[in-house]
């Protein structure tokens, strides 16, 4: 039973098959009503530099089938002869060479290429389906001698095509089968191409091709290269990569200050440190090349982040969590230990990774108060911040705490994925390091921020300005899972330059110090500070940063709690209240806002609730800019 | 220029080889690096983007490629993965992951969720806490555990429970000694006289074959391990 006709329309487009069904009617001499095309496709034949196309044609009264090639004037041409044609063409042309290593042959740029040679080797066919598995078993000698001849015959082959071309003899050959890679200069592999016991070369060991952007394409997403090219790359300044492992490539390749034990080679750690700074590729990237990396490695995040210390480190990274982490809104014990050690010296400035399970409803990591969780942009490379989309699987789920309105991550950075030390590296590990390479651009600029860690924390809350990476509104950080948004080094640094003590009114600038209940008067912190903007078409960003209490002076058993509940708001030129950030549970507050009228708009910290003995470092910074990304 | 093994392993510096090296370990298992034929994929000719592209009815080439990520199960076979493209022509990003097998989309949420009612069968020799590690994360390695034996302690009438002298004992040791040089186990592996239990460091696939086992009751996780968050 033959198909039915009908069936014909997945074929050609209505008239193009008409017109082709009747070509072939002609040519076969019958009529087009038996005539039923099973297939057709179109073939492009490059060195002939023509297109037909292929039917499958049944002759539905005969049960007859067979294949028809029509050119481009729906002419029945002899496709046999075509591709014999295109045959010559293409050996004239290539020899027997893959068309990609012709293309770097004739580039002639590299001195030798790396190549892939089939040899002609005339070989005893074995025929399996004679016998069983016993006579299989029993030739197994039998076939490895085959196989041995077929290496012999190509090793002497290829020893004899280097002696051809005057080639140094290799010390020893190892053929596999009638294959033999080498490296050979473009004159051998053209000559080699039509070697006529050559049957095939083409590239070889070809670098795996990553579409990922590179270091230098994906700086501008963060400005890192706005903030690189004043001569700012980290120089100063000491970050410990504090996870498991050791360095895959020599250390050579990065600026490392010490490891800590010598340890197995690991993939991981080495695309960490390689974020920070390398030169795999023969000159310095990364996103803070300059600054010194110390592998903080010991297994014991304890002994790693105590040695990371006595080496008198100002930045720590890590890009890894515990199981526990992700089921437990709870603080994690690691969360309680860096709360801890962030307010003590040397103060570090410590981020780690929220973690990748968002699709697996997991809490993000670092839910600790005085360190960063960081979430997970994609990395796209155009620069282009208000198209940047957090990733699927960025954890964003936030601690547990009593009115449910803490926010983690706090800020987000280019992650996944960046093209890296001749492979890839993606997920919040990578936007970690990114985030505490920017974290030591902006120590480095203003060494003073190397012990304040609460300001760092601030600036780059309101700096990460351009924010549509979790498509929320962009005025609403509650539940989005970048945080307060993509961190951004060019407005960081504006603002890391620019300490403001007093009330003169700047349009982008930080402060920090410390705060007791007694600097509090009338429910307000006794400081406030002045942001001024001469546009009504610009931005307002602002935010505070405090430190959860982890210690008593009367030795009260205290892991990391937050003590005090301090409020953000930002009043207008008229004294008008027009922004403000009233979290219960958070240690930051964080406002963006388009002010109504130019002029000079007056940040305060209320009191909402400050107990007796409430003592903190605070941070806090604001910036003004333009809407970009509506 | 010398066109052989060493030849193809002197051409770049020794820190580009190494990680090469690695690479090639990971990647291209029993490949012969530089001498035999070795083939490595390129995103280029990737067929699994072929099939993203088809599914998503837009042109490979208008796909870029943001991010590709594995999509391990722990009871479940197969092998899946998930792409986040961005198609350059109109701005969007989109995600799908593949059967690799059948080349065909598949709905991640619903593998997960059978992956996790297998897990009530095939999983309930594991601690709770490390089930659901091992359900969140089946391709870590490096787990620190506890297994707990399906030993019978010999026990005399009237007498205490006696580990040191069953004959089942040795044939229990034996047979465990083949699940673990299974798992790619190097020994020996004595079993405590007075307790039945090991503590070794598995795989995840190693922990859920093992409680698989008739020889094993239980096993507990003893350490949580470190997540790369990458």
């Amino acid at each position: 039973m033959f198909p039915s006709t009908k069936q014909k329309a997945d074929l050609p487009e209505e008239q193009e098959f008409e017109l082709a069904l009747s070509s072939l009617g002609r040519a076969k001499g019958i009529g087009t009503e038996k005539l039923l095309i099973l297939n057709e496709s179109q073939v492009t034949l490059p060195n002939l530099k023509t297109e037909l196309k292929l039917y499958k044609v049944l002759n539905t009264e005969t049960g007859d089938s067979r294949r028809v090639a029509l050119d481009a004037d729906n002419n029945v041409v002899d496709y046999e002869e075509h591709l014999e044609k295109e045959r010559t063409l293409r050996y004239e042309k290539y020899g027997r060479m893959q068309v990609e290593l012709h293309r770097l042959v004739e580039l002639g740029e590299a001195p030798t290429i790396p190549v892939l040679i089939k040899y002609a080797v005339a070989e005893e066919q074995i025929d399996k389906s004679r016998m069983d598995i016993d006579q299989v078993l029993e030739g197994v000698a039998r076939f490895q001698e085959i196989a041995d001849k077929v290496e012999q015959e190509t090793a002497a082959l290829f020893r004899e095509t280097l002696r051809q071309y005057d080639l140094a003899a290799p010390d020893e050959v190892r053929p596999s089968g009638p294959f033999v890679s080498a490296e050979l200069p473009p004159d051998a592999i053209r000559e080699l191409s039509k070697h006529p016991r050559v049957a095939f070369i083409g590239l070889d060991q070809e670098k795996v091709v990553l579409d990922y952007p590179t270091i230098p394409e994906s700086l501008p997403t963060t400005r890192a290269n706005w903030v690189h090219s004043l001569g700012t790359e980290g120089a100063g300044i000491k970050i410990a990569v504090l996870e498991s492992g050791g360095l895959a490539l020599s250390e050579s390749n990065f600026n490392i200050g010490e490891i800590q034990v010598t340890a197995s080679a690991d993939l991981h750690m080495t695309k960490s440190v390689g974020i920070i700074g390398n030169q795999y590729n023969d000159s310095w990237e990364g996103y803070a090349p300059e600054a010194t990396v110390y592998i903080a490695n010991d297994s014991d995040y304890k002994d790693a982040y105590e040695w990371a210390k006595s080496k008198g480190v100002e930045v720590i990274t890590m890009s890894w969590h515990y199981p526990s982490e992700e089921t437990d809104g709870d603080l994690h014990s690691r969360d309680i230990y860096f709360d801890y050690m962030v307010a003590h010296y040397p103060w570090p400035t410590i981020f780690t990774s929220a973690g990748n399970q968002a699709e697996r409803d997991a809490y993000a990591s670092g839910k600790g108060y005085n360190f960063f969780g960081v979430g997970n942009v994609l990395n796209d490379g155009d620069g282009d911040r208000c198209n940047d989309e957090i990733s699927s699987t960025s954890s964003w789920l936030d601690p547990t705490s009593p009115h449910g309105d803490r926010e983690i991550p706090e800020v987000a950075a280019p992650g996944s994925r960046h093209e890296l030390l001749g492979t890839s590296f993606g997920g919040t590990s990578c936007a970690t390091p990114v985030t505490a390479s920017i974290a030591a651009l902006l120590m480095s600029t203003n060494t003073s921020l190397k012990i304040w860690p609460e300001a760092i924390r601030a600036i780059l809350l309101a700096t990460a300005n351009y924010q549509d990476a979790d498509g929320a509104d962009w005025a609403s950080y509650r539940d989005g899972k970048d945080g307060t948004g993509l961190i951004n080094a060019q407005y960081g640094y504006w603002t890391a330059n620019r300490r403001e003590t007093g009330t003169t009114a700047q349009y982008r600038a930080h402060d920090y110090g410390s705060m007791r209940k007694s600097d509090f008067e009338g429910g307000f912190f006794e400081k406030t500070w002045k942001a001024k903007t001469f546009t009504t078409n610009s931005r307002i960003r602002a935010a505070i940063t405090w430190n959860s209490k982890t210690a008593s002076e009367d030795g009260e058993p205290t892991s990391s709690v937050l003590d005090a509940d301090l409020d953000l708001w930002v009043e207008d030129p008229d004294g008008h209240l027009v922004a403000w950030s009233v979290s219960w549970d958070g240690n930051y507050e964080f406002v963006e806002f388009t002010p109504a009228k130019v002029g000079e708009y007056t940040i305060k910290i209320r009191g909402y609730s400050v107990p007796d003995d409430f003592f903190s470092w605070y941070g806090v910074a604001w910036t003004t800019h333009y809407e970009l990304c509506s | 220029m010398r066109p052989n093994c060493k030849g193809l392993k002197s051409v770049r510096l020794g820190y580009t080889l190494s990680l090469w090296l690695l690479l090639s370990l990971a990647l291209c298992s029993g490949a012969v690096y530089g001498c035999r034929g070795q083939e490595r994929e390129t995103e280029s000719m990737d067929s699994p983007l072929q099939d993203v592209a088809s599914i998503l009815g837009r042109p490979v080439e208008d796909l870029q490629v943001l991010d590709r990520r594995p999509l391990p199960l722990t009871f479940l076979g197969g092998r899946y993965e998930t792409f986040v493209v961005r198609d350059r022509t109109t701005g969007e990003t989109l995600e799908v992951t593949l059967d690799l097998d059948s080349g065909r989309r598949v709905d991640a949420v619903e593998l997960r969720r059978l992956d996790r009612e297998r897990a009530t069968v095939e999983g309930r020799k594991l601690e709770p806490e490390l089930l659901e590690m091992l359900l969140r994360h089946p391709d870590l390695e490096g787990v620190q555990v506890r297994l707990h034996f399906s030993l019978e302690p010999v026990r005399p009438p009237g007498g205490e429970a006696d580990w040191s002298d069953a004959g089942v004992r040795q044939e229990f040791q034996a047979l465990l000694d083949v699940e673990l040089r299974e798992l790619g186990f190097d020994g020996p592996f004595g079993i405590p006289p007075n307790a039945p239990e090991l503590e070794v460091t598995l795989s995840a696939p190693q922990i859920i074959k093992l409680g698989g086992s008739p020889l094993i009751q239980s096993i507990d996780m003893v350490a949580e391990p470190k997540i790369l968050d990458d």
